[in-house]
């Protein structure tokens, strides 16, 4: 079978560049083995950690020229994350964004943590104008969000906040099951009636507060839930991820394959590609696991595999590795040298990553590769934990690649 | 001040064993553990209830009092014991005539050792190498350290006598003889220095003890033996699978609870490390490669954990020089040996026979008292064993109960109920909600690591990535901390790290991974991680340790 | 044959989001649970979590879901079938049986299916059976399709240089054979000869999942004896039988499939791949026009092979194809004839009945035979697999003619 352009991966870096190249009619597959790390994700996206007053322009000066943002280059990013936007916008994703410099969220510890784009019910504040007066909901029984721990992290950045715990009973019969009362299982029971019951507990614990947060657990398919929430409430109000699964984030990736599915992409799930075929610094097809003999042709090959969690790298005690191909990879010294024992301190081991040139393309035995390239937590050089990048690297070095490949097209 | 008949010195087994001897014999007891329960050597071993086979031709002794204690903890510890019987295996490389002097030897000692067939030995235990050429039947089994000592400090102070970890001994206090009337411990809960007053001190502090005793004005001669042992994600064994041979290096795999290990290394090594030790990369090369002589299938089995114990090995009193070492029980009179009254050592033995140490030194403290009342630690079950416990059904409302119950015996039975209690908060090892608090309100649990012990909560694959955090929630809800909480959950997750990047590669770094996005990308923990600090209790002010 | 990926699990928690059961029961303890979890504990005691296994339907969108590459569902349906206290009973044998029921049925079909159809008779298999009585029976066929096979067609396949065989399945030998005459239609338009395996049994995925585990052996057995002997590619309609006759037998049943397994295709894989590499070429009707809804069934969304069906169907001049969201019918085979199922696998499968309503199309395209009775019997739209479609919009003549042409 034929295509432009194949895409190994179906997360955020994966079903952005399909997006993008789908957009201009390029015929795209996108092979999948399973649910990403966005489903675990905050709902928001991060560039740069820095302060907020610092523009990006100036954070980025002190990035390595190793770093993936460093081979974009400050202008290209500029743009890049402008066009983001609007390709959230197209796809009927509703996001708050500064291009310039850094919000913050709150964290299911009540940490405030930098971001810059942000689905628009989650938190998204300037440290100026935080709140006075937060109430943080919880839910009865919902063990993977703790209103007190949010709580105790605004009290120590200086805001007056206060907990209540709530619940409906429609949440009664789930709550019985001793493993799945879940954020997913509370978004599928936590609909219509129910929510504006919920709204109305929270309303009546809040005559004082200015400012209302509560778990996202609303909206597993559609913004509706959300919505009907939030408008529900006295007071303004955000929500707050809750440990795995994130539901904003299950939903983040459900509109975003919508929107490839769409535009007329393939998306095939729960599949791996064992093999590509190259053939004079090009590769030509890739095969899988489930579609065996089936060869999937393409112009170009975007690798979207994602870090170790996503099986994009593996390690073995001797070697760290591509399994697909054996591309190129960045990392260096023994097993030893690859993880700190303070597990806090910085972990080598998450900067690795196949090797690319300053287009991000990747290369084979130390030759590049014409047409393929890596996209997101693949590459080296970052330290996304450290720099606070994980999303901003996702999101921009896949713009950046399906903006090549889209200008060499033309 | 309020004199107490003794204190003990030291939380692990042997200390929890003579607190329990001691509080039914009558006397009033008074437990000091610098950290937690099994915080030593107690809770960094194999986990093998020893039919004594091991030490049968080196050992005779040993291997009598081993099994001995073996069937005494079956009835006693019933629920602490797995009885999955043992195999000694003899391997191509093997010497084949070994068999038959370990088999008279084990007979010679009490053991009931059987020779079997190869291939009746594959189908008792299909992991087992199908290699082998020989296999001898024994009476081994697994027994949870953890639970064992927490359930004799347990039924000590039913019986009366006070536990209270996180409480270091810095002095011993002496009157004008020189007899040891007490000692002065740091309350880590309170941040104070408390003096505590007894007729008699024992020290049980495995090998610790050798700082305490210089601490009390003796010197006993202890070598620090590194153990290294590594845990697999699963149980491929039900059965014990030792080597049969002299003993050596990584020739015995336990399956226990849910996973299975492999131990052990030895390597001496000086004091000052036993309490930040690390497994070196040959250690886990050499306990991988030797386990899948073993059972094969372990080459392709995820490794969780790798982490080590110490052994005290004592000196022989004429033999100063450390090389004639005994791994039997030695129980110090003080007064007769140095000239300090009021002071005995109990040191020495392992795992399997605390109950017989404790006695040993529990008799020696009741002559010195004055008490005539004779031992029944043999006899009387721990709470939890009691009669028997029929096995519950499990439903959805609770999925843990049938784990729970496996890990509490009858006590399985105080652990609260109800939808919110039963709702699960580790979800690898199926502790619920009602299990972490009953650890908390009853078992003494002050922090993560301590509910940990008591539970196996975060023992399970995931290490803690599903349930730390609930767990410091609970922890949150019992002191009404969020701070502290949010502290000792970051403490709990470098806890658990310690053990995991040893082995961090294949899925393991990518649990890690995982771990470290949800933990420090989504939520900020790096916020709360303050620097290496000794491991502490967060759940202060609590009367029942 | 052990299976280890369970190890893998790293607890994301994601399968437990896409389990259909647990969206709408709050009494299954979900994929992860009774699945890698319970697995660890399975390997110290049998009996944990049994409870729990009837829940699973098999779907396999966890697997779908899964970044570990964990076969959960696999896992629970050998911890069922290895249960101590799972056994099935006379409705599970009745509804499992699927080739003596249609073998028996067959000959008084005609007498059969009015009395299936009975209010009368549906009330007696809900009292006795514990077959929900809302539930219609598929009709059964006049004439197998081995036996029109054999009587009208097996000379006719001689005359073809080039050979597949075709592994039909219950359903269209007992009820739809009109589905496997289609293919051989097509088949031989294209210039290929079909012929039948010497003695094909039912897949046994319904015994799978009913616990009759040394029956479903037995069956697989004499089926990949029965493929070995195949000296040309085995061809299918049915997507379940797919799954189990390459996956189910090697990582449930624990046999040895390898040697067969690649040879194993859905008739539209063949169809689709020999068609884009220019060795078949089709010739379509100008004036079939259909708006048609495509449904991925579970096992085909697991197979990943939807995307040829789609691509022949996409072919069609005349098709206005609408892709549904691919998510669970409900039935899964036999669990929703089950009395006591019969209301979750209506909640299950209301996600895909909206999807199917806000379409409104003429056909609803599906490789699966028992989403068709459950979209046909809950909501009245014509299911059709995409086979008889394609058969019906093809110039016969014009593609006998393009491919006889051909060297």
């Amino acid at each position: 079978m034929r295509f432009d352009d194949i895409i190994i991966g179906g997360g955020l870096s994966g079903l952005l560049c399909g997006i993008s190249l789908a957009e201009t009619g390029r015929k795209c597959l996108i092979v999948s083995q399973g649910q990403s790390t966005l489903n675990f994700s905050s709902g928001a996206l991060e560039f740069l950690a820095c302060e907020e007053g610092v523009s990006y322009e100036q954070a980025l000066k002190s990035l390595p020229g190793s770093h993936p943002y460093s081979k974009i280059g400050a202008e290209h990013l500029f743009v890049l994350r402008a066009e983001a936007a609007g390709l959230f916008e197209r796809a009927g994703i509703p996001m708050r964004s500064d291009i310039r410099c850094n919000h913050w969220r709150i964290t299911p510890l009540g940490v405030l943590k930098p971001v810059w784009m942000s689905l628009s019910e989650m938190t998204f504040f300037s440290k100026k104008d935080l709140p006075e007066k937060i109430l943080v909901a919880g839910i009865k029984g919902f063990l993977d969000f703790n209103a007190s721990f949010v709580a105790s992290g605004l009290s120590e950045a200086g805001v007056d906040a206060k907990v209540c715990e709530v619940s409906v009973r429609e949440l009664d019969e789930l709550r019985d099951n001793a493993s799945e009362f879940r954020s997913a299982n509370l978004a599928r029971a936590l609909d219509g009636y129910a929510i504006d019951r919920l709204a109305e507990a929270i309303n009546a614990e809040s005559p004082e507060v200015d400012y209302i947060l509560l778990p996202a657990v609303f909206g597993l398919e559609n913004g509706k839930s959300v919505e009907r929430m939030l408008s529900k409430l006295d007071k303004p109000a955000a929500l707050i991820p809750t440990m795995a699964p994130s539901v904003p984030g299950i939903r983040l990736q459900k509109l975003l394959k919508k929107r490839f599915v769409a535009l007329g992409g393939t998306f095939i799930s729960g599949d791996n590609v064992i093999s590509a075929e190259v053939n004079g610094g090009r590769i030509d097809s890739i095969r899988t696991e489930r579609h065996g003999d089936t060869r999937f042709l393409a112009e170009n090959v975007i690798f979207a595999t994602g870090s170790f969690f996503s099986n994009g790298l593996k390690a073995t005690p001797e070697e760290i590795f591509e399994p697909i191909l054996h591309l190129d990879v960045d990392y260096s010294g023994s097993h030893g040298d690859w993880f700190n024992e303070d597990v806090y301190a910085v972990q080598p081991y998450l900067s690795f990553g196949v090797k690319t040139d300053d287009s991000l393309r990747v290369s084979l035995g130390g030759k590049t590769l014409e047409n393929a390239w890596a996209v997101g937590q693949l590459l080296s050089g970052s330290l996304p934990l450290k720099s606070g990048c994980l999303g901003g690297v996702s999101v921009l070095s896949a713009l950046y690649v399906a903006g090549q490949i889209k200008l060499a097209a033309q | 001040m309020k004199e107490y008949d003794v204190i003990i010195v030291g939380g692990g087994i042997t200390g929890a064993g003579c607190a329990r001897d001691c509080a039914l014999r009558g006397l009033s007891v008074l437990l000091l553990e610098r950290f937690d329960l099994t915080n030593g050597a107690t809770g960094r071993n194999h986990g093998l209830l020893h039919s004594g086979s091991r030490y049968a031709v080196t050992d005779a002794e040993a291997a009598a009092e081993c099994i001995r204690e073996n069937r005494t903890l079956r009835r006693i510890a019933a629920h602490c014991v797995e009885p999955t019987e043992g195999l000694f295996i003899t391997l191509p490389e093997d010497d084949l005539a070994y068999q038959d002097k370990f088999v008279a030897s084990c007979h010679a000692a009490g053991i009931n050792a059987e020779a079997i067939d190869p291939k009746e030995a594959i189908a008792m235990e299909p992991a087992v190498n199908p290699a082998l050429i020989g296999a001898v039947k024994v009476p081994d089994g697994a027994v949870d350290p953890f639970r064992l000592t927490v359930y004799n400090a347990y039924d000590a102070r039913l019986h009366g006598a006070e536990v209270l970890t996180y409480h270091e001994v810095t002095a011993f206090l002496k009157d004008e003889s020189g007899r040891v009337i007490g000692v002065r411990a740091h309350c880590k809960d309170e941040n104070t220095d408390k003096e505590f007053h007894a007729r008699v001190t024992v020290i049980a502090g495995g090998i610790w003890g050798t700082l305490l005793t210089q601490m009390a004005g003796a010197k006993v001669n202890m070598f620090p033996a590194k153990g290294a042992l590594l845990i697999f994600g699963h149980r491929v064994n039900n059965v014990v699978i030792n080597r049969c041979r002299k003993p050596a290096d990584a020739d015995i795999l336990v399956p226990g609870d849910t996973i299975c290990l492999i131990g052990t290394t030895s390597t001496r090594i000086p004091i000052e490390e036993c309490d930040n030790l690390r497994v070196t990369p040959e250690e886990v090369d050499l306990l991988f490669r030797e386990g899948c002589k073993l059972a094969p299938s372990l080459a392709d089995t995820r490794i969780l954990r790798a982490y080590a114990g110490v052994r005290p090995l004592v000196a022989s009193d004429n033999d100063p020089s450390g090389r004639s070492i005994s791994r039997g029980i030695v129980c110090l009179d003080h007064e007769s040996r140095d000239g300090i009254p009021g002071l005995i050592t109990i040191t020495g033995g392992k795992l399997m026979t605390y109950r017989l140490m404790a006695e040993m030194a529990t008799d020696l403290v009741c002559r010195k008292l004055g008490n005539s009342k004779r031992c029944t630690t043999a006899t009387t079950p721990l709470p939890g064993s009691e009669g028997e416990i029929e096995r519950p059904e499990d439903a959805h409302d609770r999925s843990g109960y049938k784990a729970a119950w496996g890990r509490h015996g009858s006590n399985v039975s105080k652990i609260s109920s109800g939808s919110l209690s039963n709702a699960l908060a580790c979800e690898c090892e199926e502790v619920s909600v009602g299990e972490v608090n009953y650890a908390i309100d009853t078992l003494g649990a002050k922090n993560i690591v301590n509910i940990r012990r008591r539970t196996r909560l975060g023992m399970g694959t995931c290490q803690g990535e599903v349930c730390a955090c609930r767990a410091a929630g609970l922890i949150a809800q019992a002191n009404g901390c969020a701070l502290q909480a949010k502290e000792d959950l970051a403490a709990f997750l470098q806890e658990r790290w310690k053990g995991i990047f040893p082995i961090t590669w294949g899925t393991s770094v990518r649990e890690a991974q995982f771990t470290s996005y949800i933990y420090q990308g989504l939520c900020g923990i790096d916020a709360y991680s303050r620097e290496s600090k000794p491991e502490r209790p967060v759940l202060k002010g609590r009367k029942k340790a | 044959m052990k299976d280890h990926t369970f190890q893998d699990c790293v607890k994301c928690t994601v399968c437990t989001a896409y389990c259909p059961m647990a969206a709408v029961t709050p009494f299954y303890i979900g994929p992860k649970q009774a699945g890698p979890d319970g697995e660890r504990y399975r390997l110290k005691d049998k009996s944990f979590y049994d409870y729990a296994l009837k829940y699973c339907l098999n779907c396999k969108r966890c697997e779908v879901a899964c970044p570990s590459g964990v076969r959960i569902g696999d896992i629970i349906a050998k911890a069922k079938l290895d249960s101590p206290s799972f056994k099935p009973g006379l409705r599970e044998w009745v509804l499992a049986n699927t080739d003596l029921m249609g073998s028996l049925a067959v000959p008084f079909s005609r007498a059969l299916n009015p009395i299936l159809g009975l209010d009368v008779s549906k009330k007696m298999m809900d009292g006795i059976l514990g077959i929900d009585h809302r539930r219609q029976f598929p009709a059964y066929a006049k004439e197998t399709f081995e036996h029109w096979y054999r009587r009208k067609a097996a000379k006719a396949q001689k005359r073809f240089s080039k050979q597949v065989y075709y592994y039909h399945g219950c359903y269209a030998n007992y009820n739809n054979p009109a589905l496997a005459q289609d293919l051989l239609k097509i088949l031989n338009a294209c210039g290929y000869g079909v012929q039948l395996l010497k003695g094909e049994k039912c897949c046994g995925v319904a015994l799978i999942s009913n616990g009759l585990g040394a029956q479903a052996r037995r069956q697989a057995k004499a089926n990949l004896a029965a493929l070995r002997k195949a000296d040309g590619p085995v061809l299918t309609t049915s997507s379940t039988c797919t799954m189990t006759l390459r996956d189910e037998y090697a990582h449930v049943l624990g046999l040895d499939n390898a040697n067969v397994r690649d040879n194993i295709t859905l008739a539209l894989k063949f169809l689709s791949e020999k068609v884009d590499s220019g060795e078949i070429r089709l010739a379509f009707r100008s004036d079939y026009q259909k708006h048609i809804a495509y449904h991925t069934s579970c096992h085909m969304e697991r197979l990943g092979w939807w995307i040829y069906s789609l691509n022949l169907l996409r072919m069609i001049p005349g098709v206005r194809l609408d892709v549904l969201e691919s998510v669970c019918c409900g039935i899964s085979g036999t669990f929703g004839f089950k009395k006591e199922n019969y209301e979750l696998s209506q909640e299950i499968g209301r996600k895909l009945f909206d999807q199917i309503r806000d379409a409104q199309p003429e056909i609803v395209a599906t490789g699966c035979e028992t989403c068709k009775w459950q979209i046909e019997m809950s909501i009245g739209f014509e299911v059709q697999n995409p086979v008889s479609i394609l058969a019906e919009a093809l110039d016969i003549e014009e593609t006998t003619r393009l491919n006889a042409a051909r060297p």
